[in-house]
């Protein structure tokens, strides 16, 4: 129940915007952690989910709704390791990559092999 | 008065009523689902499809040793050189003692290329291979992990029962809404008895 208020409320000012019927002009940055929401497909929705700061952080990618059956990625920009995903074999649950010490605050996701990446 | 007072209690009655049957029944540690994995003709089936011929031909064998796993990461690596770059060491997750986790180093090149090129080469050359090998293996969590894990698990109200070996098993005894709590758990666990990890990959 507290996720689901949790993502509920994070909608509101995505809502908000397309309402408006402005430019969506999002009040969130997309280059660093937080711009926590739904990303719709075809088959269905995936949240996005990233938090902390560059000394350790957090990106996670998982079902939200939907019929989606495919593999869920989860990125980070981590340093002396470089750039790295995390994927399970799962189709509707989640992928989350921790690490300390990033060289961007930026998470990173794809909801299944050859989609797009969305950032957060 | 009398009849106020009566329809009150009414009142109250269907509220606590409606209120008992929002209510999540506490849970009882035991599996409450099934987690959905793909079949490995599936996973087949998806790479003929994107023409990933190489990872098409493992996965039709219906069962992916650590070999080919190995050859996938082989072909990254020469895919990431190919394009300027390379990739760094492979690791053994203690998450599930399958994954072998490894990262595509920035250097001096732009953060946005090297991004482009991970998605790349592991879409062509490994991603569904390395599904399929975490299909055909069972995880195993090291123990102090999952040890941790547990006792995290149980401290936000969700204690587990029964045979558990993996973040799979500990994800089926929760619904799909307190995934991030699971996974959340894992990831301190796994920093609490492993300081040294710079990276902790959680996924089911």
């Amino acid at each position: 129940m507290r996720n689901t208020l949790k993502r509920l409320l994070a909608l509101v000012p995505v809502t908000a915007l397309v309402v408006g019927g402005a430019v969506l002009l999002d009040a969130d940055s997309a280059e660093a952690f937080g711009y926590n929401r739904a990303v719709s497909r075809a088959c269905g929705q995936n949240w996005v989910n990233s938090s902390g700061s560059a000394m350790s952080g957090s990106a996670k990618t998982s079902h939200y709704s939907g019929s989606c059956q495919d593999i869920l990625w989860a990125g980070l920009n981590v340093k002396g390791i470089g750039i790295s995903w995390r994927k399970g074999p799962g189709v509707r649950d989640i992928a989350q990559a921790y690490a300390e010490s990033l060289a961007d605050t930026t998470g990173r996701h794809k909801g299944c092999e050859s989609c797009a990446v969305t950032l957060s | 008065m009398r009849r106020h007072a009566v329809l009150s209690a009414l009142v109250a009655i269907v509220v606590i009523g409606v209120g008992g049957a929002c209510a999540r029944p506490a849970p009882t540690g035991e599996p409450i689902r099934v987690i959905e994995q793909l079949e490995i003709a599936e996973l087949e089936r998806r790479a003929r499809e994107h023409g990933w011929t190489e990872q098409a031909d493992v996965l039709a064998k219906g069962y992916v040793t650590r070999a080919d796993y190995e050859q996938a990461i082989d072909h990254v690596r020469a895919c990431a050189e190919d394009g300027g770059n390379g990739i760094s060491e492979p690791t053994l997750s203690p998450i599930d003692n399958l994954t072998l986790e490894f990262g595509f180093p920035v250097g001096a090149m732009d953060d946005e290329v090297i991004w482009d090129l991970s998605d790349r080469c592991l879409q062509r050359w490994h991603s569904l291979v390395e599904t399929g090998y975490q299909v055909s293996h069972e995880a195993v969590m090291d123990a102090d992990i999952l040890a941790a894990s547990l006792t995290c698990m149980a401290d936000a109200g969700f204690p587990m029962v029964g045979e558990i070996r993996n973040a799979r098993d500990m994800a089926a005894r929760v619904s799909p809404e307190d995934g991030e709590v699971l996974s959340d758990c894992i990831v301190e666990a796994a920093m609490q008895v492993r300081p040294d990890l710079p990276m902790v990959g959680v996924a089911w």
